[in-house]
C-alpha cells in the first residue's frame, strides 16, 4: 500500500525556534496514527505543518499528492481536515453554520449550501451525538461540546486525511468513546486519522500505530502495544515511572485514592476497559 | 425575527425621506418648489443610504475579521485621521466643501496606513490591529483637540461636521465618494467566503488555503476605504457600523453570508431614518446624526439582546 503521508528529514520551526528536526515517517490510508509526547515536544507544530498553516523549515513533506520543501507550505486543500486543540471560533455562529462553513470551505460569496451539504452537516453532528447542538451558538456551549462540534465539522468533509489535535481533551468518558469510535469508522472508510493526544490509555485501545516525539525528535514509531512500553515512556517524558509507582501505595495509605488512580491511568497506560 | 422583511425598511424610510418634512407631506409634482425640495431630499436620502451602507459594510467586515463584537468602522483610527485631515485643512484656511471631503478621505487612509504599519511590525494579529488602532486614535484625537483650541470662531463650523450630518452633502462629493464606498463594500463581499472560514479560527482557515494575514490587510483596507469615503460625505457618523451588524446578526444568525447583506440594508435604513428624524429635532435638519443613530439604534439593540437572552 502506498503511503498517503510522508515526511523526509522534516524540520519545523515556530517563533524562530526549531521545534522538530530530522523527522522521517510514513503513514497509510486506513490507519489511526497517534502522535504522543510531552508538552512542547512538537505535536501541534507537526499537525499545523501538515494542515498547511505552517511553513516547512527543512526537509520535505508530502501528502495526498501534494508536497512542500523548505520555505513552502503544504496545500492539500480539502483533501485534509484539521481540528485544532483550542477552537478559536466566532462566538455567534451556530453549530450547524459552523459545520456547514467548514464543509464548504472558502467558497465564492454567492454560493449557498446545497441540500447535500446540509445533509452531510446534520449527519456528522448526529454521528457524534451532537445533533441537539445544531441551532446553539458556540458561545452557549461548554468547551467539550464545542470540541465535539469541531470534530463533526472535520468529519463532514470526508477528507482523505484527518488531523486532530487533542480531540479527546475536555470530553467526558461517553464522548471520548463516541469520538474514538467515529475516528475508527473514518479509518475503516480509508482515511488516515492522525491524532495528537495525551490520553495514552485510549490511544492504546483505538490507535494502530504511535509516533513518539520528545526533545524535538522522533524517539519511536510502531505498533501501539510494542512502542508504549514503560522504558520508552520514561525516556520520552523524563519521568521515573518505577519510582512513581513505588510512591503510589504511600499516597493510597495517606488517603489519596484519586491521586493513585490518575497515576496508574496516566503512566501505566493500562486499558481501563471498554466504556 | 428571521427573514428578509427587514430589507423592506430601506425603501419605506427612503420614500418617507423624500416626501416627509417638518411641515408635513409635499407633493413634488404640484409646483416648481416641490421639485426643488425633492431634489434636495433625494440628495440627502441617497447620501444617507450610501453612508449607512458603507459604515455597515465596514463594521460587519471588521467584526468578523477581529471576532470582536465591539469593533466598529473607526476602531482602526480612520475617524481620528479623517478629523485631523479636516481640522488641518480648516486651520490652513481652506474651507471649501470639496477640500474638506478630500482631506477627510486622505486623513482616514493615512491613519489606516500608519495602523497597518505598526500592526504589521507586531505580526498583524487581531490584538495588534485593535491595539495599534486604539493607540493611534487617542494620539490623533489629542492632536485634533490641540488644533481645535487654535481654530477660534471656525470651531463652530467644524463641530457640525465632526458630529456627522448629510445636510452639507453635494452631488459632486457624492459622485466621487460613492464609487469608493461601493468598492470597499464589494471588496468585503468578495471576501465573504474567506471571512467565514476565518470565523472558524486562523489555523483552520489557513488549512483551507486562506492566508489570514493577507485577508486581514485586505479587509482592513477595504473597510477603511468605504469608511473614509463615508466620512468625507457626512463626517464621522457613529453607531451605525456597530449596531447594524449586531441587529443583522440577531435577526439572521451567525453566518457571515447572511449577516452581510442584511447589515448593509439595515445600516442604510438606520441612517436614512436618522436623517429624517433630524429634520424634526431641529429645523433645517442640522441635528447631529450620531446622536440620533445612537438614540434610535440603542433601544432596538438592547431589546433584541434581551429577547435573545430570554
Amino acid at each position: 500500500m502506498n503511503p498517503v503521508l510522508e515526511a523526509d528529514s522534516l524540520s519545523l520551526a515556530y517563533g524562530g525556534r526549531v521545534v522538530l528536526e530530522g523527522l522521517s515517517f510514513e503513514a497509510y490510508p486506513g490507519e489511526v496514527l497517534a502522535v504522543v509526547g510531552p508538552n512542547g515536544a512538537g505535536k501541534t507544530t507537526l499537525l499545523r505543518a501538515l494542515s498547511g498553516s505552517l511553513e516547512v523549515a527543512g526537509g520535505a513533506l508530502s501528502c495526498c499528492g501534494f508536497s512542500a520543501a523548505a520555505g513552502e507550505r503544504l496545500g492539500a486543500g480539502d483533501r485534509i481536515s484539521y481540528a485544532p486543540a483550542y477552537p478559536d471560533v466566532d462566538p455567534w455562529i451556530s453549530a450547524l453554520d459552523l459545520v456547514l462553513s467548514y464543509r464548504m470551505g472558502p467558497r465564492r460569496p454567492w454560493a449557498r449550501p446545497s441540500r447535500e451539504d446540509v445533509g452531510a452537516a446534520l449527519e456528522s453532528l448526529r454521528r457524534l451525538g451532537a445533533a441537539a447542538l445544531g441551532p446553539r451558538r458556540t458561545s452557549e456551549m461548554s468547551t467539550g461540546e464545542l470540541k465535539m462540534v469541531m470534530l463533526a465539522a472535520a468529519l463532514s468533509r470526508r477528507s482523505d486525511v484527518l488531523l486532530l489535535d487533542e480531540p479527546l481533551a475536555y470530553l467526558d468518558l461517553r464522548n471520548q468513546s463516541i469520538a474514538m469510535s467515529a475516528l475508527r469508522a473514518e479509518a475503516r472508510r480509508g482515511a488516515l486519522v492522525l491524532v495528537a493526544s495525551h490520553e495514552l490509555h485510549l490511544l492504546r485501545l483505538y490507535a494502530d500505530r504511535v509516533l513518539v516525539l520528545s526533545g524535538g525528535r522522533a524517539v519511536a514509531m510502531g505498533r501501539v502495544d510494542s512502542v508504549l512500553s514503560e522504558d520508552l515512556l520514561e525516556r520520552a517524558y523524563g519521568v521515573p515511572l518505577r519510582e512513581e509507582r513505588a510512591l503510589v501505595p504511600s499516597i493510597h495509605r495517606a488517603g489519596g485514592a484519586r491521586e493513585r488512580r490518575s497515576y496508574c491511568n496516566y503512566f501505566r497506560c493500562g486499558a481501563p476497559g471498554r466504556y | 425575527m428571521r427573514g428578509g422583511l427587514l430589507h423592506l425598511l430601506l425603501p419605506v424610510f427612503f420614500a418617507l425621506s423624500l416626501f416627509l418634512g417638518p411641515y408635513g407631506l409635499i407633493n413634488p409634482f404640484s409646483h416648481g418648489l416641490g421639485a426643488f425640495v425633492l431634489e434636495l431630499r433625494l440628495l440627502r436620502a441617497l447620501a444617507a443610504s450610501l453612508v449607512g451602507l458603507a459604515l455597515a459594510a465596514s463594521g460587519s467586515g471588521l467584526q468578523a475579521l477581529l471576532k470582536n463584537p465591539l469593533a466598529d468602522p473607526y476602531i482602526l483610527g480612520v475617524s481620528s485621521g479623517a478629523a485631523l485631515g479636516v481640522l488641518a485643512t480648516i486651520a490652513a484656511g481652506f474651507i471649501w466643501p470639496l477640500a474638506v471631503s478630500l482631506s477627510a478621505l486622505l486623513g482616514g487612509l493615512a491613519a489606516l496606513a500608519l495602523v497597518m504599519a505598526v500592526s504589521s511590525a507586531l505580526g498583524l494579529t487581531r490584538t495588534s490591529m485593535v491595539l495599534a488602532g486604539v493607540a493611534l486614535s487617542y494620539a490623533l484625537s489629542s492632536i485634533d483637540m490641540i488644533i481645535m483650541m487654535d481654530l477660534g470662531p471656525a470651531v463652530q463650523g467644524s463641530l457640525a461636521w465632526l458630529f456627522g450630518t448629510v445636510a452639507y452633502a453635494l452631488w459632486g462629493e457624492l459622485a466621487y465618494a460613492a464609487p469608493l464606498m461601493a468598492a470597499g463594500a464589494a471588496w468585503i463581499f468578495l471576501r465573504a467566503g474567506h471571512l467565514e472560514s476565518l470565523m472558524l479560527g486562523d489555523d483552520v482557515a489557513e488549512s483551507m488555503g486562506v492566508r489570514a494575514r493577507r485577508l486581514r490587510a485586505e479587509v482592513a483596507v477595504a473597510s477603511a476605504l468605504s469608511t473614509s469615503a463615508a466620512v468625507a460625505v457626512a463626517g464621522p457618523v457613529g453607531f451605525v457600523g456597530l449596531v447594524a451588524p449586531w441587529i443583522a446578526r440577531l435577526g439572521s444568525g451567525g453566518a457571515f453570508r447572511r449577516i452581510y447583506p442584511l447589515s448593509l440594508s439595515l445600516g442604510a435604513s438606520l441612517t436614512v431614518a436618522a436623517d429624517l428624524a433630524s429634520r424634526f429635532v431641529e429645523p433645517g435638519g442640522m441635528a447631529p446624526l450620531t446622536s440620533i443613530t445612537a438614540l434610535m439604534g440603542a433601544p432596538v439593540l438592547v431589546y433584541l439582546l434581551a429577547r435573545w437572552r430570554g
